[in-house]
């Protein structure tokens, strides 16, 4: 199942971002990656692995998603769910759960993590 | 196929633009053909919607819309598949309210049949990034 899949590589970036393990959170992305940061910043892949991996500003504590829906574009998958964050940002202490959109595509056997935004529901 | 980057944002935005006049002239019909049978968005509210929910709301619902202006596309191509992100500036009527507001948008496209269709993507306001998660 391909929910399953992508359940498996969302977990292994969860994992990645607690270890702060750049290679590994390198390995899952593709080079052409682009994130949008529910603050409205654009990341690169090099971008992404500075400020949540490298950076001494956030530590993640645990990261769980919820509600995971999966749909499949030829050999791109989209998926929407809720992400429970438990992270420091400047040591202090934050719980939060974001709403997240993340692409994947089918690369070498495996999905590769290429797109993704992340936002804090708001209601116009 | 288009391949070029620049070629890939210009037929990108001419999708977007479609859709921005199909949501002001509330025209189901031309919505529907832009949008790929399998869509699947995030509004700004955080809810998860089909192209049915998405016309429901956005055509013949309670939402009016008297323009949408895109800008900043940016568009990377994998395989058929098209990831743009992209900033909206939005002018409605919700439920009586008049709203102008920009979002920020990821969206994704998918050519079949020899034309781009909107596959879905998330829209969000941006909230102050006291926290900012991947």
């Amino acid at each position: 199942m391909i929910i399953e899949e992508i359940r498996a590589v969302l977990a292994a970036k969860a994992s990645a971002l607690v270890r702060r393990s750049a290679n590994d959170m390198a390995a899952l992305m593709h080079p052409d990656f682009v994130h949008v940061t529910a603050g409205g910043r654009t990341l690169t892949k090099a971008d992404y692995i500075d400020v949540f991996i490298n950076s001494d500003r956030v530590v993640y504590h645990s990261q769980e998603v919820r509600e995971l829906e999966v749909h499949l574009f030829d050999a791109v998958a989209v998926a929407t769910m809720a992400v429970d964050d438990r992270c420091s940002i400047d040591g202090r202490e934050i719980t939060e759960t974001f709403r997240a959109l993340s692409v994947y595509t089918w690369k070498d056997g495996r999905w590769l993590w290429v797109a993704g935004q992340t936002a804090l529901p708001r209601l116009p | 196929m288009p391949m070029s980057d620049s070629t890939i944002v210009e037929e990108i935005r001419a999708v977007m633009t479609a859709k921005s006049n199909a949501l002001v002239r509330r025209s189901a019909a031309d919505i529907t053909a832009l949008l790929h049978p399998d869509f699947l968005v995030v509004t700004a509210g955080g809810k998860p919607i089909s192209r049915a929910d998405y016309i429901d709301v956005a055509i013949t619902g309670s939402l009016i819309y008297h323009g949408q202006e895109v800008r900043q596309i940016e568009a990377r191509l994998f395989g058929t598949t098209a990831v743009a992100t992209l900033l909206l500036d939005d002018h409605f009527t919700l439920d009586g309210r008049e709203i102008i507001e920009t979002y920020h948008a990821l969206f994704i496209f998918t050519f079949t049949g020899g034309r781009w269709l909107w596959a879905g993507g998330q829209a969000m306001k941006p909230r102050a990034p006291v926290v900012e998660a991947p």
